[in-house]
């Protein structure tokens, strides 16, 4: 539930046979680093540590696969070094559809207002989380600029 | 590839911006220009004890500038904190976009040589 309400999410689709896409997102933390990399194979449940030259080294635990559907990761993308656990972490899934001609893949990243902040200020969130508040923050943005102006 | 250095010093905001009711002060504060905790919950269905709440946790984020007239404390909202926010999330969005078209140039790529066409 909570996912839906600080979620960024994009596609693509790609001219490929879904095995064949299947075979590329399946492979644990691809995303992580300046360069797509499928040398990491695990499975759920894995914690697979992805070692960047220019970020440092990332631990992705594997969430869920369900092949040749859908695959759940777990980062901590702002704690290098740091195992992903609930309060540094977001999720990131990747969704497979067959269309005509090749496959829509997802990919949806959320658990942005999950993540640990100063003591104090935790303990007064999460009442009713409603609304998509990304794009509130973008709408607010504009509105905060118009009344400088 | 994301920027993995982009959004933890957000998390502040994140978080302040993810009750609803925060998010109405701050919009409301952000359409009046500057109020007070009794001026925001007049205009607001909420009391002024939880205006008060919420506006400590836009100032811990940054999202509000609190200053000090007489007995009264008056709020204005930050509008380069939120504006940069908006560019973090984006900067999130277009590194998916990134990774995304390079997974398609991969896939699409072993597609042919698979068909040895290439």
């Amino acid at each position: 539930m909570d996912n839906v309400r600080d979620a960024i999410e994009r596609e693509i689709f790609i001219r490929a046979g879904i095995e064949r896409v299947w075979s590329l997102v399946s492979r644990v933390g691809f995303w992580v680093g300046d360069d797509l990399h499928f040398d990491h194979e695990a499975g759920e449940g894995d914690l697979v540590v992805i070692e960047t030259e220019t970020y440092g080294n990332f631990p992705v635990r594997v969430e869920r696969l369900d092949a040749p559907r859908y695959a759940a990761y777990r980062w901590a993308s702002g704690f290098p070094g740091s195992t992903p656990v609930d309060g540094n972490s977001t999720l990131v899934e990747f969704t497979l559809q067959e269309l005509d001609g090749g496959v829509l893949v997802q990919v949806r990243e959320s658990g942005f207002s999950k993540l640990q902040v100063a003591e104090g200020v935790r303990q007064s969130l999460y009442a009713d989380n409603a609304g998509g508040w990304i794009a509130q923050i973008q709408a607010l943005a504009r509105v905060g600029e118009e009344v400088t102006v | 590839m994301i920027d993995t250095g982009t959004l933890d010093e957000f998390d502040s905001v994140f978080v302040a911006l993810a009750d609803p009711r925060r998010r109405d002060v701050l919009e409301r504060l952000a359409r009046v220009g500057e109020g007070t905790a009794t001026t925001l919950a007049a205009d607001l269905p909420i009391s002024r004890q939880a205006v008060v709440k919420h506006l400590a946790l836009l100032d811990q984020a940054q999202l509000v500038q609190a200053r000090r007239s007489g007995r009264e404390v008056r709020y204005s909202v930050q509008p380069a904190r939120l504006a940069s926010t908006a560019d973090a999330i984006e900067a999130v969005a277009a590194g998916w976009d990134r990774t995304l078209a390079a997974l398609r140039r991969i896939a699409e790529a072993e597609e042919v040589e698979g068909e040895g066409e290439e």
